[in-house]
């Protein structure tokens, strides 16, 4: 697609919160204080599998300064959680617990102290249930059950088949099976979950609150507290990352919730870093098993797939990872036959979740392992077999995911010319390896969680009355991502008007519908969205222009913050332009010059017809199949990325470094340079982390051995190289502009990548994460391959 | 528990304040001085987000009881920009996209301030290892990396 | 996180921190860096009635040396010591310091904090053993002088008594002709404690191959860090080879008593083994310098 002439889109431009975090101006959920704030906590079950016997608030609540105590018998049994096919939490476990951390009541204080003071105050009686904490015990016969209405501890069960894999099997010159495990992980953003809710005695809920979406958490806390959605706004301030597990309601918002309603006082409440552990929602530990079939000439021909997932106590968004686990195979590789049974399973550990390349992320780790394996046993360079299977543009996958754009082709050269791969691959010394793979995600789930036909999201932009400055008022998330900028820089391209000219309002329900960040969908869906927004204000300015100035508004357009003409016919305004100098007397920058600007013309539109307020919508047609599970994997447009990483091994230690990475992405098309660079660099690492350090570890009685940021090792600057960036733009038909996801699919290639890199330094497969010194030390020494 | 009256510099300002000997530095500033720019993110000293500077050394504010900044002097994230004029490091993080979520932001510029300060024109190591207290989860820390860089520049380039 | 109600103290020399810690003994915590303490009382570890910060007890403050050797004031936190040049014989110790957790902790955690918290993996422990370190304790009207050797008793319990006060580490002069190295492997680069970590020191006679001494000391293998006698002992009067260094560092390996917490036994012997082999090639270079 030939690329378009951009003014503001597609450019460097400052992020436009950066200003206000880089003085510390910017604040977080936590940083917001009320007038009267009362302060939370919540007591957490000791114990990771019991029955409770009884619960004896009554020494807190006579502790001096203790405002509230409220534990199920106050708040009811609604049943919640993320799909509605599976709501399998209360707010607080009146009969049973089910994990260490699981919720039994909440207290509002004068002061945190007192809160604390009074959580020990609390007299819970148990009587203590057998743990199960593994999957295995888990499907055990006669192990304990978690919840009578999953019997046989099975969360969601997953049975598809594209094709047909054992006639595929048939036609097969080799067929290899390659298995891999990895860890619990943490979404290790660095902001702890906080909120602050305030009632009023009108009935509204105010509920500010460091989400990743609010219209989840609306719809969830207006369930579970019967009150109105209309009088239930949840308003997200800054948020300090959070890369999947703060999409959800939480325990926090609602207990605050339900605090302020009972004191009619404002409550904050924030996570410990402790409390974020046990709250989780992240990565499940995925065993994924897969056996491929393939022609001796390099044609990937079938896969059968099996994948158990250990979800932890309850469900959360685990219904879509266990979905998500199979159908992200599809692409980016013609597949003709594919057959997946996955199946999440419920232990006495906090619940599982989505986090960063949900569900897709282990399962691209084993299969793109095997690729190497396959190119091996072939003697082709795993580059050349990768391209030989490769999917282009136009090409719909066994599973019916439509590749409307996809640039992998252009990915997979770029990075193997960048990175010099043909003077490396199998000539570096012993000790250091190169390896590559490649990824690809949604740009937005196709479908909401909840069954609807929702607009995924709308916008609505308004003109102030001087016609200078355009508001965009959207519930759009912000997390770090970049979303606000995003949709201010589509607003200014689309309106033709400089990017400092427009005010991003976001993150509040009362502006807007938006399910929010996840699914990478803001760019693609929230985008649309602006720009219908914004072309609507622009329709509605320019037809009062060309009323006003007598001309055919389709020879109107405005650029750069000026009215553009069309043909030969000179626009005269000057009877407008004395009419607002008037107006404005005596104020500064008053406009000049001989062309018509955009604040005149807004100005006039004002003065005809009232606040100019434009809306927008957006939600996508019906795609994909027609199956069971169709709507997981299903978006209206698929990115891709390709990564090479050099490591070095230390054959003595174990010990690796990872010395070079290249990562091409395809973006469609990138709104923001700098933007897109600093999501991929973010996924590289958070990927590199999760293949060298990160691991989630309980105890054998299901407790948190892992409770910090000193136990759970995210990578630190020293053990990041540099990122040679690379982006392509296939230009997405169905995004707007042109443009599609970027934040989760540069994670996927990056954990294989490592492997392979490791492989090729040491000889050495190895099927299991994270890649500690001691384990990988451990299986060269097995391999008889360690120094 | 008696409260400790303690004097110090904060922001090129005497402060005089009373506070309770278990109060740390991170909780006076944010709760007692209203100064939310130094964030909590661990309460540990494993993530960084409390950085400041006392007696222009980084440290974490989180490890620290507000009783000992008597005497001393305490410069958080409020105390960089002159004005409305931002401090270099201010300016070049904004330009070079290292901020993302923002949340490490404070304490990175911090770590980044008294680098530069102790050596005007550091390697890439020496930045690295800076800022090796103050973790990120967005930014994969390229571009804060950058933006220190560009930021020594700029002020090698003015002096 | 919000520790319990204590009052605190801030003495103004070491006298008035001795009387103190005379009155309150164990119900009196002392403060130096922080970076140990604070986490304690905020986990409701110690829930002590005071906290005694030794921020203006300037005594046990910084470095200084005689003819004897180098004093190193207790308070003096790892970033002085990193940035501090103890010479070839004493470079194990700034390399040590240099990689305590992060830049943000070197500069409030101490020399002191880092030894009577006794961590078995505690980053300065090993240079100091290996470097015959001898830690001074105060209490009121009286101090004794005991080896760090025989400080450490178990993981977090070491010899003092509650109203003791660490106030010096004295670094006794090496012979001529010494060096020193420090390896320390974690999983990332920073903000990390130590899978095993080893110091060695090595003293070269006048031919500048013969070993005249040699000392090895492990981190994160024991309930406490410890002196490798056996394989010390063993390269003394011995050539400066790559063999004989190898074969220390197998004897290293089994005087190791690793148990198995946070690594297999296995692989922390195999570490030991090969730390011990490094620590000794750079200290040899460093003793040949």
């Amino acid at each position: 697609m030939p690329k378009k002439q951009f003014d503001v889109l597609n450019t460097r431009a400052p992020r436009v919160d950066a200003a206000i975090k880089a003085t510390g101006q910017a604040q977080y959920a936590d940083d917001l204080n009320r007038t009267g704030q009362l302060y939370g906590a919540i007591l957490q079950s000791p114990l990771a599998h019991a029955k409770i016997i009884s619960i004896d608030t009554s020494r807190a609540e006579r502790l001096p300064g203790v405002k509230a105590v409220i534990t199920a018998k106050d708040v009811g049994l609604t049943p919640y959680g993320v799909s509605p096919a599976r709501y399998d939490e209360t707010l607080f476990a009146s009969e049973r617990v089910r994990y260490i951390g699981d919720e039994i009541a909440a207290v509002a204080a004068t002061d945190l102290a007192t809160a604390r003071q009074a959580l020990e105050l609390i007299k819970v009686e148990y009587e203590e249930l057998p743990v199960v904490l593994t999957m295995d015990d888990a499907v055990a016969d006669n192990a304990p059950q978690l919840h009578d209405d999953y019997p046989g501890n099975i969360s969601a069960e997953v049975h598809q088949e594209f094709g047909d894999v054992a006639a595929a099997f048939k036609e097969c010159d080799f067929i290899h099976t390659h298995s891999l495990t990895n860890k619990r992980q943490d979404g290790g953003f660095i902001e702890p979950h906080a909120c602050v809710a305030e009632y009023d005695h009108d009935g509204r809920l105010t509920l500010y609150t460091s989400t990743q979406v609010a219209h989840y958490v609306q719809r969830t806390v207006a369930m579970v507290t019967g009150i109105p959605i209309g009088r239930v706004r949840i308003v997200r301030p800054c948020v300090g990352g959070g890369f999947g597990p703060k999409c959800e309601a939480t325990p926090l918002e609602m207990s605050a919730s339900f605090l302020a309603i009972k004191t009619g006082c404002p409550v904050k409440l924030t996570y410990s870093r402790e409390q974020v552990f046990l709250h989780s929602r992240a990565r499940h530990q995925f065993f994924h098993e897969m056996t491929t079939g393939f022609k001796k000439d390099g044609t990937i021909m079938a896969l059968d797939h099996t994948c158990r997932l250990d979800g932890g106590a309850y469900s959360s968004f685990g219904i879509a990872t266990v979905y998500y686990a199979g159908s992200l195979l599809g692409a980016p590789y013609r597949l003709p036959n594919m057959k997946y049974d996955g199946t999440r399973i419920y232990t006495n550990k906090p619940a599982c979740g989505a986090q960063r390349g949900h569900g897709g992320v282990a399962a691209r780790a084993c299969f793109e392992q095997q690729l190497d394996i396959i190119a091996e046993e072939l003697k082709i360079d795993p580059i050349k077999l990768r391209m030989m299977n490769m999917m282009e543009t136009g090409d719909t996958t066994c599973n019916a995911l439509d590749m409307s754009s996809l640039g992998m082709k252009e990915c997979v050269e770029a990075v193997k010319k960048s990175s010099k791969w043909q003077k490396k691959k199998g000539k570096l010394p012993d000790g250091k390896g190169i390896g590559m793979a490649c990824g690809f995600f949604v740009s937005g789930a196709g479908y909401p969680i909840y069954r609807s036909d929702t607009f995924h999201s709308t916008a609505e932009i308004k003109v102030a009355e001087d016609g200078g400055t355009v508001i965009l008022r959207s519930g759009i998330a912000e997390i770090g991502q970049g979303a606000d900028t995003m949709v201010a820089m589509i607003t200014a391209e689309t309106l033709g008007i400089p990017l400092s000219d427009v005010r991003v309002d976001s993150g509040d329900t009362d502006y807007s519908v938006d399910l929010g960040a996840y699914s990478s969908r803001q760019t693609l869906m929230s985008g649309h969205a602006t720009k219908d927004a914004a072309e609507n204000v622009k329709a509605q300015i320019l037809e009062v222009v060309a009323d006003k100035l007598n001309m055919d508004v389709k020879n109107l357009d405005f650029k750069n913050g000026f009215v553009k003409v069309k043909g030969r016919k000179k626009l005269d305004f000057a009877k407008f332009r004395d009419y607002y100098r008037k107006e404005h007397r005596g104020w500064p920058n008053l406009p000049e010059g001989d062309e018509l600007s955009f604040t005149e013309a807004a100005r006039m539109a004002y003065l005809e017809k009232g606040t100019i307020v434009g809306t927008g919508k957006y939600k996508p047609p019906i795609l994909g199949g027609k199956f069971k599970g169709a709507a997981v994997g299903t978006s209206p447009a698929y990115g891709g990325s390709a990564q090479v990483v050099e490591v070095t091994v230390d054959r003595a230690t174990g010990k690796i470094t990872v010395d070079d990475m290249t990562d091409a992405h395809d973006c469609g098309l990138a709104i923001n340079k700098t933007m897109v660079e600093g999501q991929m660099q973010g996924s590289l690492s958070m990927g590199l982390g999760e293949a060298l350090f990160e691991e989630v570890k309980f105890d054998e009685k299901g407790a948190l051995m892992t409770p910090s940021l000193g136990e759970y090792r995210i990578a630190t600057a020293l053990d990041m190289p540099n990122i040679d960036t690379l982006i392509i733009e296939s230009g997405e038909p169905n995004g707007p502009f042109g443009a599609k996801e970027v934040g989760e699919g540069a994670i996927m290639p990056t954990i294989p990548a490592i492997l392979n890199a490791v492989y090729d330094a040491t000889g050495v497969r190895i099927t299991e994460l994270p890649l500690t010194p001691e384990r990988v030390l451990l299986a060269l020494k097995e391999a008889g391959k360690n120094a | 528990m008696k409260k400790c009256h303690i004097t110090f510099q904060l922001n090129g300002s005497l402060r005089e304040i009373l506070v309770d000997p278990n109060q740390t530095l991170v909780r006076m500033l944010r709760e007692d001085l209203g100064l939310t720019g130094t964030k909590n993110g661990c309460g540990e000293g494993d993530c960084g987000s409390c950085t400041v500077l006392l007696d222009d050394e980084p440290i974490n504010s989180c490890l620290v009881l507000a009783a000992q900044v008597d005497g001393h002097k305490v410069t958080t994230i409020e105390g960089l920009a002159d004005g409305d004029k931002l401090h270099p490091l201010q300016t070049s993080f904004i330009e070079n996209g290292a901020i993302q979520c923002g949340f490490c932001t404070p304490g990175m510029i911090l770590s980044a301030k008294a680098l530069l300060e102790q050596q005007p024109n550091p390697s890439e190591l020496d930045i690295r290892t800076a800022i090796s207290g103050n973790l990120c989860r967005c930014t994969g820390y390229q571009k804060i990396v950058e933006s220190i860089k560009a930021a020594a520049n700029n002020c090698q380039g003015e002096s | 996180m919000i520790m319990q109600k204590f009052d605190y103290q801030a003495p103004a020399d070491l006298k008035e921190a001795c009387q103190i810690m005379a009155n309150y003994g164990d119900k009196a915590k002392l403060l130096a860096g922080g970076t140990d303490l604070l986490i304690a009382l905020k986990k409701n570890r110690i829930s002590p009635s005071q906290v005694v910060a030794l921020d203006q007890v300037d005594e046990i403050k910084g470095l200084w040396s005689d003819d004897d050797g180098i004093y190193l004031g207790a308070r003096t936190t790892a970033a002085e010591i990193a940035d501090s040049d103890f010479g070839a014989a004493g470079q194990a110790l700034a390399e040590a310091a240099a990689q305590v957790g992060s830049p943000l902790v070197r500069n409030l955690a101490t020399v002191g904090g880092n030894l009577v918290t006794a961590m078995p993996a505690a980053d300065m422990a090993p240079p100091l053993l290996v470097m015959q370190a001898g830690v001074v304790l105060e209490k009121l009207g009286d101090n004794r002088e005991i080896a760090l050797d025989d400080f450490f008793v178990g993981p977090g319990e070491q010899v003092m008594l509650p109203e003791e006060i660490m106030s010096l580490i004295f670094l006794p002069e090496l012979p001529s002709g010494s060096g020193s190295a420090f390896e320390k492997l974690g999983v990332r680069k920073a903000l990390e404690r130590s899978i095993v970590s080893v110091a060695a020191l090595i003293t070269l006679a006048d031919d500048g191959k013969t070993i005249q001494e040699a000392r090895i000391a492990l981190g994160a293998v024991a309930p406490t860090p410890m002196l490798a006698a056996t394989a010390g002992a063993g390269l003394c009067g011995k050539k400066a080879t790559k063999k004989n260094f190898s074969a220390a560092a197998k004897t290293t390996a089994q005087e190791a008593r690793p148990r198995g917490l946070r690594t297999s036994a296995v692989y922390s012997r195999l570490m030991v083994e090969q730390l011990t082999m490094r620590a000794l090639t750079r200290a040899y270079a460093a003793a040949s310098r």
